[in-house]
């Protein structure tokens, strides 16, 4: 067990960091950075005029002036914020403040301005003063460079923790109380008219995308709803800004509890029932398969009640295989749902995810999803982990 | 793990085998539906300038009364938010879900299936790399990463292609991966060698024969999931911007205010027909691997 561990967490460790590698590579040379921004900016304003200065203190904001290795390594580790032991390689380059231009002039007399070498580069001094996280691997993930501009990302993510959360856990709470016994049941009764219809409806829902469920629920409970008269949905957001009347409920306060209910319904009922979809068949395929096994002949043969036969003997080890399907839900709970959330405008962490790579809000979506790997490799540890109590034949090894 | 226990159809067969797919196909109610369902979207795909009233991609001028308008004789659907035919652009739409659904899964199938049956022949090494690739790949949280390839290889068609068997061929790796590693060690493959087959021959003709079912059904649920992906990614409104695509119609709708003006007319279309060719598919799917290998049977629909 102690060696199984010890091997597990070092592989997840180095998982970890390959991930951290390529989703810190990828979202650093997607197209559309801050400086892309800022010269669109110029080129369609002419307003406020866009100096150096300006690309300068941006290229600062975001370290984009200096290399990226180096940049990595002070997002990693927070290393290094100035020469090393405070003395050595103080003139060392590791960045370029300002690119050199080169004038080439073609054979056929068209000039172009290319980017070469470094007018004024960036030494390992020039770093000392300069703001730097500790690093994501002490769990600093830096200030966040757009959306709440130079709060710590931690903030940012702490405020939006809660909504995700609470919509996720619950959702995922119900889902679980509710497909477990529409699978038992209809493993227990399989082949009848019940059956028949959860199938259907888990097929249904397994094609339904949750934007498509979510447009739905809201045009139905929301729109269609309040033009008909009838009690309504609140339409989107977690908490109201204004008080609102709904027919026959009256008056709801906004950020009163019952306003928190009421939007939380729609985003919950939508992602509950998709959930219940995939589950309940899953529950239905493994308890079919314990059913048929010997002992449960076995049990019903020695007179066992059936309840207990299915309830005792048979539920039990079908739960077995689930415990997979659970694995994913720790890295759930708090990636939360991008589009579910989106669709919604609730202020979780997966509608945050979005926010942050539309604005290139660099540190903010690299924790996210540095979070939500490491949560996911925990999710598969535990998985493993709880296997061996569930199942004392399987051994980790 | 199943899937290593599970028996291999015993028919080598393949001709009739695959007459007994086909034949099985037809007779259950679910892989019917599913089959009239896709032939209406294949119809509709195919022959959409002869079906369609207007040209979706022609120029509109927008008037205030023709923006939103409701259902009528002229527009049986009812117009958008740029004041054109909501039909039209809902049988166009159909052509980009089909179109990202066959390549994608083409080239899913063929890559995965390549490496699976690579791995698990040879074994060893390769096999263990393989895994190793696979494992990392399952790590990684699926959309944000779809979201990040799609807006840094840009928005373009073939982009989401490329990004969707980036993130998929893995898992038809894996399941080809564990079907051969258990027909490699079937009896008729160890006569083969001993009789001096060349390893070509037996992939070609021990082998094949009896992943191409699974990797056949696998290839419905990879469309399935494309597809979802593709309309997934437009309603985020990184899909591609010169196309009418479902996703996208339902991104500039939900985008441009048809919810408040409770325009349904705007939504239900392209939300149903996703809804419609994915179920098409994951019904095709889910029968043709219920024959092929019934003990899978389980592991679907997760």
């Amino acid at each position: 067990m102690a060696a199984f561990l010890v091997r597990r967490l070092l592989q997840m460790f180095l998982v970890t960091i390959v991930a951290a590698i390529c989703s810190y590579t990828l979202l650093y040379i997607s197209p559309g950075g801050p400086i892309d921004q800022l010269l669109g900016e110029r080129q369609n304003g002419g307003v406020n005029r866009i100096n150096q200065d300006d690309i300068l203190r941006v290229k600062q904001r975001f370290e984009l002036d200096i290399y990226a290795p180096v940049r990595f390594s002070r997002w990693l580790i927070g290393w290094p914020t100035g020469p090393i032991l405070g003395s050595i390689g103080a003139d060392w380059t590791v960045g370029c403040a300002i690119p050199g231009q080169v004038r080439l002039r073609y054979p056929d007399g068209r000039t172009e301005i290319v980017e070469e070498g470094c007018d004024q580069p960036v030494t390992l001094a020039d770093l000392e003063g300069r703001k730097s996280s500790r690093g994501v691997f002490f769990l600093d993930f830096g200030v966040s460079q757009v959306i709440l501009r130079d709060r710590p990302v931690i903030d940012l993510i702490g405020t939006r923790l809660p909504y995700t959360l609470y919509l996720m856990g619950g959702s995922t709470l119900l889902a679980l109380v509710i497909a477990v016994p529409i699978g038992v049941y209809s493993a227990v009764k399989q082949y009848s008219r019940f059956d028949y219809t959860m199938t259907t409806i888990a097929f249904v829902g397994s094609s339904l995308p949750s934007f498509v469920f979510g447009i739905f629920a809201i045009l139905i409970f929301s729109v269609l709803a309040k033009q008909a008269g009838l009690p309504y949905l609140p339409s989107g957001d977690a908490v109201g800004i204004r008080d609102y009347a709904i027919p026959l409920l009256g008056t709801i306060e906004a950020g009163s509890f019952f306003d928190r209910f009421l939007r939380f319904l729609m985003p919950c009922g939508v992602l509950t029932f998709i959930s219940i979809a995939g589950w309940s068949r899953f529950v239905r395929g493994s308890m079919l398969e314990v059913l048929s096994q010997d002992y449960v002949r076995t049990a019903r043969a020695k007179g066992v009640k059936e309840s207990a036969v299915v309830l005792k003997h048979a539920l039990r080890n079908s739960l077995i295989p689930f415990i997979t399907l659970l694995a994913g839900v720790l890295a759930t709970l708090f990636g939360g749902a991008l589009i579910t959330e989106t669709v919604f405008n609730w202020p979780g962490l997966g509608r945050l995810y979005i926010d942050a790579l539309g604005r290139s809000d660099y540190n903010v979506a690299n924790a996210l999803l540095l979070i939500n790997v490491v949560l996911l490799l925990i999710g598969i540890l535990i998985t493993d982990i709880l296997y061996t109590i569930v199942d004392p034949r399987i051994r980790l090894g | 793990m199943a899937q290593v226990l599970s028996q291999a159809p015993t028919s080598v067969d393949t001709e009739a085998g695959w007459r007994t797919i086909w034949r099985q196909l037809r007779r259950s109610p679910m892989g019917l539906a599913g089959l009239c369902m896709l032939a209406v979207v294949l119809f509709m795909a195919i022959f959409a300038p002869w079906v369609a009233p207007y040209d979706p991609y022609a120029p509109v001028r927008a008037r205030i009364d023709t923006i939103y308008a409701p259902p009528s004789a002229e527009h049986p659907l009812g117009t958008d938010d740029g004041g054109k035919d909501v039909l039209s652009a809902f049988i166009f739409g159909a052509r980009v879900s089909l179109i990202v659904g066959f390549v994608a899964s083409a080239i899913t199938v063929l890559i995965g299936g390549l490496v699976g049956i690579v791995a698990g022949y040879y074994g060893g090494r390769v096999g263990g790399a393989l895994m190793g690739v696979t494992n990392i790949f399952l790590v990684i949280p699926d959309l944000p990463l779809y979201v990040v390839l799609v807006s840094l290889l840009g928005p373009s068609i073939w982009n989401i292609i490329l990004a969707i068997i980036l993130l998929s061929w893995t898992g038809t790796a894996r399941l080809v991966y564990a079907q051969v590693l258990s027909i490699r060690e079937r009896q008729f493959v160890t006569r083969a060698r001993a009789i001096g087959a060349s390893s070509g021959y037996i992939i070609r003709k021990h082998i094949l024969p009896l992943v191409l079912p699974i990797i056949l059904a696998q290839n419905a649920l990879v469309i399935s999931i494309a597809i979802l992906s593709e309309s997934g990614l437009a309603f985020l409104g990184l899909g591609d911007p010169s196309l009418i695509s479902w996703g996208t119609m339902l991104n500039f709708a939900f985008g441009r205010g048809a919810v408040s003006v409770g325009a349904w007319w705007a939504l239900l279309p392209p939300g149903l027909g996703i809804v419609w060719v994915v179920l098409g598919w994951t019904l095709l799917g889910y029968v043709i691997e219920d024959i092929v290998n019934p003990r899978a049977r389980t592991h679907h629909l997760m």
